[in-house]
């Protein structure tokens, strides 16, 4: 008999949190629609990026529990690296575990700068940082750690993984989804996260912000919420009696047990188009065009999405008619709806 | 007899005509739609005559009126439709047809016969007699009688009855003429009657179709056979398209299952995480098209459909089998006849026509054999006397013809025309004239004369005097009416003397001879019947 020990246990618990600490970014920090690329184990555990790259959300995720305030000091220090850097970062967030009302002049708010901290723990936290930067013979000005810490704020983890995942897109019905729907997208986004890692970047210079994308060590904000409307959508096709508002325009024509067998159909050529991985690219790329053109315009038609969809694309997209496509729109124009 | 009233109207307006005289009278105008034929027609159906009146005319809303005088006693007429009133002396009769009328007015025009008709001998109808010395304007045909009902045999029929020499004798070679014409209807008669065997109709249903055309029962009862087979078709249709759903999910699930068969590839898993979803990271977007639990969802849900589909064909197949059983029922509760008529509709048409056709072939056979048994009465006395009746007659007619026309060289023939002879209108004219001069000379009857439009057709004004002249001889009062041109009008043709009665309707307004003015008159008039006047 052997009993396994000394595995890395904490691995899936960081992992976790790293892909909290994405989601966070992307559902609730301040002007996360300017994020426009997640930039994964480059700058920090996870980098939020304008498009240009001139504005830089950075995070770093600690998912260890029952943090004291020195330790949560001693964690700052990626993010103390980076606002010393000659990179300018809009925030600087540390996401971690609840800590400890104890230390806290209110435990309630869930996110604190250095001031949510009670007088002694604040100096704890200041004297954890100080003592890491020591500790890797970082020089560091005095002046910097104090200023620093003002902009600093620390994130406690108070969600479950189905709402991080239900706040990067709004869609309808999303609470009639049982969790282990968005646990499951959830550990599709961890997977995606940490395939990111396994290039090396390590010593590598960049000029600018913008040129890390060339490490392809990044997601795209736009790809992540696809993935969330695509599984949305994936999940509501076959639900009786499912037929979105928008596709009645298109079907006006048509008696009700014809309009009954063209929605049976339109719904088998997108079930297919879902299962057959060999046109995998074609129906991201007409699902790419669908989204983004509701986010053009959330009042677009679904015939002028048909029609401005590249023939190309859909030529070689073989399970999608018109119709089909018509009605995919649909079903993503109608689920947005809600959106913010 | 004379004429001494004629009205006719209702409570609101009406025409009364009073100034007849006892010799001749000649109601004038100088131009048509005055009125002058709806009196003359007006007086003789109050009298039991067939409608004749100007189209248009609302007859059947009329109360018709005249008052004769039959041996210084008055007599009154009453007629609304078939309805008649005869008042005689303060007694009072009603009758509500004319066949019943008829009888009564026997009493006053004596002369009134029997005479064969349908295999039946009956008192003879008034249009038929009134023929012997009325003639209307319209539907005049020298060849035969005004009546439709009535031939001209009928009418020599008549003069042989007033002359009471009974009835007419079928010559031998008009029998023989009967039978051939017998034998050709009876075996066309056959011919049809197997075609009509053929279409296999049962000749009850076909009386029932006949019968029951407007049967409100039987259309009601069509109407829900009709009703539960189009919901049978449509619970049919509907069954087969749920079919054909369920059909198709079930098709696509096998296809999703094989399509989803190919992606559980992939021993490979990622060492530090333990992700078993290793992609190819080549800048294009790397996500999978669905993760496992949507998949699982999709296909669940499927099954589910189909599942849904499942009741809902068994539900319709229960829909199905009610309905027909309701038709069953519906179609069983029907009375037998109807169910053969709405099965088998289409040859009952063909069959009706055929019918149709048998039942004219059978009223002629029972026509001819009609002929042929009253003919069969062998009278050679008879028949001399008749013969001789027939000349008396027709030679009157040639001398008057003469008086009127002194240049007339050809001789009638028969108190008829042949037909297909054309008359000129003037000719015409002479004819009818004889016709009834001639009749009232033989018999030496004392009913009036009485001609619409009697010089209709442009007689030349030396015929027009010695027809008047001839008219103011006889002893019988003469009604006749005349349309002046406008020469003749402007230099009053027509003058009255002690002979002559002229009554101008030139005043009246065309086409509206009826006026309030006369409502009252002639309400007492229907009061003192006591018509009640209408709310």
């Amino acid at each position: 008999m052997y009993v396994f020990s000394n595995t890395e246990r904490t691995n899936k618990k960081a992992s976790e949190y790293e892909t909290k600490s994405l989601l966070y970014l992307l559902g609730h920090s301040r002007d996360k629609k300017d994020i426009s690329v997640v930039a994964i184990d480059c700058f920090n555990d996870v980098t939020g990026m304008s498009e240009t790259g001139e504005k830089l959300w950075d995070i770093q995720s600690k998912g260890v529990a029952n943090l004291t305030p020195r330790k949560i000091g001693r964690c700052l220090i990626t993010l103390f690296k980076n606002y010393d850097s000659d990179f300018i970062f809009f925030d600087y967030i540390l996401f971690i575990p609840k800590i400890d009302e104890k230390y806290l002049s209110d435990g309630t708010k869930g996110v604190y700068g250095i001031k949510g901290f009670n007088k002694e723990q604040a100096l704890k936290v200041k004297e954890g940082l100080v003592q890491e930067l020591i500790k890797h013979g970082n020089p560091y000005q005095k002046e910097k750690v104090d200023c620093f810490l003002d902009k600093a704020l620390i994130v406690e983890n108070r969600k479950n993984t189905s709402t991080y995942v239900k706040d990067i897109v709004r869609f309808k019905h999303q609470n009639t989804k049982d969790n282990s729907f968005y646990e499951e997208i959830f550990k599709e986004i961890q997977n995606l996260q940490s395939v990111k890692k396994h290039s090396y970047i390590e010593g590598e210079v960049i000029e600018k912000p913008i040129d890390v994308l060339s490490f392809d060590r990044y997601i795209q904000v736009n790809d992540l919420k696809m993935l969330v409307i695509n599984r949305f959508v994936g999940v509501d096709l076959f639900n009786q009696n499912m037929m979105p508002p928008s596709f009645l325009g298109v079907a006006k024509n048509l008696e009700v047990q014809d309009l009954q067998d063209l929605i049976l159909d339109c719904k088998s050529q997108i079930g297919k188009a879902f299962f057959d991985k060999n046109q995998r690219r074609e129906f991201w790329s007409v699902f790419e065009h669908i989204v983004s053109s509701i986010n053009g315009d959330p009042r677009v038609s679904i015939s002028d999405i048909c029609e401005t969809l590249g023939t190309t694309v859909t030529r070689r997209l073989s399970h999608l008619n018109d119709y089909g496509v018509m009605f995919l729109s649909a079903m993503v124009k109608d689920g947005l709806t809600n959106e913010d | 007899m004379k004429i001494k009233k004629v009205a006719f109207g209702n409570f609101n307006e009406a025409f009364v005509e009073s100034r007849f005289k006892e010799n001749v009278n000649i109601v004038f105008s100088d131009d048509n739609n005055k009125g002058k034929t709806l009196v003359f027609q007006g007086l003789m159906f109050s009298i039991g005559n067939d409608p004749v009146f100007p189209a248009g005319f609302p007859y059947q809303d009329c109360y018709f009126y005249s008052i004769l005088e039959f041996n210084g006693r008055e007599v009154e007429f009453l007629r609304k439709g078939r309805e008649f009133v005869v008042r005689d002396l303060g007694e009072t009769r009603v009758f509500d047809s004319v066949s019943e009328f008829k009888y009564t007015l026997k009493n006053y025009f004596l002369e009134m016969p029997e005479i064969s008709k349908s295999e039946t001998v009956k008192l003879v109808d008034p249009c038929l007699f009134f023929e012997t010395f009325f003639v209307g304007q319209d539907l005049r045909d020298p060849s035969s009688t005004f009546s439709n009902y009535y031939n001209k045999t009928d009418f020599v029929n008549l003069l042989y009855a007033m002359g009471n020499v009974g009835l007419r004798v079928l010559s031998a070679e008009e029998i023989k003429k009967i039978k051939e014409k017998l034998v050709s209807k009876k075996s066309k008669r056959s011919a049809l009657k197997k075609e009509l065997d053929r279409l296999n109709i049962d000749p009850e249903v076909s009386k029932t179709v006949l019968q029951s055309a407007h049967n409100d029962e039987i259309k009601r009862r069509e109407d829900a056979i009709k009703g539960i087979r189009s919901r049978v078709s449509e619970a049919d249709r509907a069954l087969s398209r749920e079919i054909n759903r369920r059909y198709k999910l079930e098709n696509l699930l096998i296809e999703l299952n094989s399509l989803n068969r190919k992606i559980e590839a992939g021993t490979v898993r990622c060492g530090e995480c333990g992700s078993d979803k290793i992609v190819y990271t080549s800048g294009e977007f790397e996500f999978d098209l669905t993760n496992s639990y949507v998949k699982n969802s999709m296909l669940l849900s499927i099954k589910d459909s189909i599942k849904l589909k499942n009741e809902k064909i068994e539900e319709l197949k229960r829909n199905v089998e009610t309905e027909k059983r309701s038709l069953d029922i519906e179609v069983a509760a029907a009375p037998a006849e109807l169910r053969d008529v709405i099965l088998f509709r289409e040859q009952l048409s063909d069959g009706n026509k055929i019918d149709i056709e048998l039942v004219e072939l059978d009223r002629d056979i029972d026509d001819l054999r009609d002929q042929l048994s009253s003919g069969s009465e062998d009278n050679k006395n008879n028949r001399g006397y008749q013969r001789s009746l027939l000349d008396g007659i027709i030679s009157l007619m040639n001398r008057i013809s003469k008086e009127v026309d002194k240049s007339r060289n050809e001789n009638y023939n028969g108190i008829f025309a042949i037909k297909g002879q054309t008359y000129s209108g003037s000719e015409q004219q002479i004819y009818y004239f004889c016709k009834v001069m001639a009749l009232q000379e033989y018999f030496n009857h004392d009913y009036p004369i009485v001609i619409d439009a009697f010089r209709e057709g442009e007689i030349s004004s030396g015929k027009e005097h010695l027809m008047l002249e001839k008219f103011s001889n006889i002893s019988n009062q003469v009604l006749i009416s005349a349309t002046l041109k406008e020469e003749e009008y402007s230099t009053e043709k027509y003058v009255s003397n002690d002979k002559v009665n002229v009554i101008d309707y030139s005043r009246h307004t065309d086409n509206k001879i009826l006026s309030e003015g006369w409502a009252s008159e002639f309400g007492d008039v229907l009061r003192s019947f006591g018509v009640v006047e209408p709310m």
